[in-house]
């Protein structure tokens, strides 16, 4: 089910990528988070757009990593995320975003 | 006998010459009144600092000496009205960070901590403050200003002792305790820029700047600047040795160290993207070091 749902960066958040590595902040209370490769590849389908089962797919094409795995971590990685406030987890893509029923 | 005249004239003359050093200094200290306002140079932006209190200006003068500047185009004009204790009703009471507040759209803004009050106009360039007659009022009001007006430039304050050696800027970044003060003591052929808080400008090439603003050395640094060189990050240990840091390393331990004041997006942005270009333009290091001058030897200075 979840995995149906986009996720989209939130605004009030900047990052820059050095050497494949995302340094994240949130511009609201100026904390910042250090990604790791996947999780900054992770972070940079976060497009409002691409559905979390393609970010999926697409993390098995480009890592060593099965299926299962990519779908656990990822969804836990967005769940973090999430609740960190630094991105909006929606069920319609972008020009039709809202918040899910969860 | 020739040779006790000798003697006796070479007397003569030294007390002649001791008259006159003594009629000079008093001609000079006549000829310099306290300055009822003064220039202060920091990072290449001038401020004028105005007060009706002689004190205050006195004050002043001696803790900015090396910052005193004759430019005659200020960025920003300070006026300084010295209160007297009971006139300030939360003095006793120590706030922990600033009240400030700022409005993009008018560029207007203000400062509360600890006895100091301020309000200030980018657009019009003026400045108030209200402050008890100590020089630590003046002085976090020039920290807290600078910040605001150094990303204009750009540029920013950094938490860090700043040295130049053989014409070449470094920067020690770190909270107190690293070792800031420890390294700009056992430097001796080193220019001072501050123990504490040097600034940091951006563009081409960054450049590191000297400040008045001062950690547990008590001494300012000096109106210089040079490019930036290496950013070491120092770590207390049983001998001296520097380790490479990825650019990435170099951004993480940097944006802690910036010196603002305000919690505001934009803001915040703007020294995330000044704190990239550093990382990204200048070498960082993890800096282990005695408190000894032997760290010098494994830095690339």
């Amino acid at each position: 089910m979840l995995d149906e749902y986009v996720v989209k960066n939130n605004e009030k958040t900047a990052y820059r990528t050095i050497n494949g590595e995302a340094v994240v902040v949130n511009l609201k209370d100026s904390t910042f988070h250090t990604l790791n490769p996947v999780a900054t590849f992770i972070w940079e389908q976060a497009d409002g757009q691409t559905k979390t089962k393609q970010m999926i797919e697409k993390i098995c094409q480009e890592f060593e990593v099965d299926r299962d795995t990519a779908e656990k971590d990822c969804l836990e990685f967005l769940g973090e995320l999430v609740s960190k406030g630094l991105v909006v987890l929606s069920a319609y893509a972008e020009d039709r975003a809202c918040e899910p029923k969860l | 006998m020739n040779i006790g005249h000798q003697v006796q004239l070479v007397k003569n003359d030294a007390l002649l010459r001791k008259k006159n050093i003594g009629a000079i200094i008093l001609k000079d200290q006549m000829a310099k009144p306290t300055p009822n306002s003064l220039v202060l140079n920091i990072g290449e932006i001038p401020v004028l600092v105005f007060s009706k209190n002689q004190e205050f200006m006195a004050q002043t003068e001696e803790r900015y000496t090396n910052f005193i500047s004759t430019e005659t185009a200020p960025l920003l004009r300070i006026e300084v009205n010295v209160l007297s204790e009971k006139m300030v009703p939360n003095f006793e009471t120590e706030m922990e960070r600033p009240e400030v507040a700022f409005d993009h759209g008018t560029e207007r803004g203000t400062f509360a901590w600890q006895g100091l009050s301020g309000e200030f106009d980018l657009v019009s360039r003026e400045a108030k403050m209200s402050c008890l007659l100590h020089p630590t009022g003046l002085n976090s009001f020039l920290r807290f200003l600078y910040t605001l007006v150094l990303l204009k430039e750009p540029g920013f304050l950094v938490h860090a002792a700043g040295l130049i050696k053989n014409e070449k800027g470094y920067i020690f970044p770190g909270k107190s305790g690293v070792g800031k003060t420890t390294i700009a003591r056992v430097s001796p052929g080193a220019t001072l820029l501050s123990d504490d808080i040097p600034l940091v400008k951006m563009g081409g090439t960054p450049l590191i700047f000297g400040t008045p603003f001062w950690g547990d050395l008590a001494v300012g640094g000096k109106k210089t600047s040079a490019p930036l060189a290496g950013i070491y990050f120092p770590v207390k240990d049983k001998k001296s040795y520097t380790e490479g840091l990825k650019p990435r390393q170099v951004f993480e331990k940097i944006l802690p160290n910036v010196v603002f004041f305000f919690k505001n997006e934009k803001f915040s942005k703007q020294l995330f993207d000044l704190c990239f270009d550093l990382a990204t333009k200048v070498p960082g290091y993890e800096l282990h070091f005695l408190p000894d001058f032997s760290f010098w030897e494994c830095m690339d200075a």
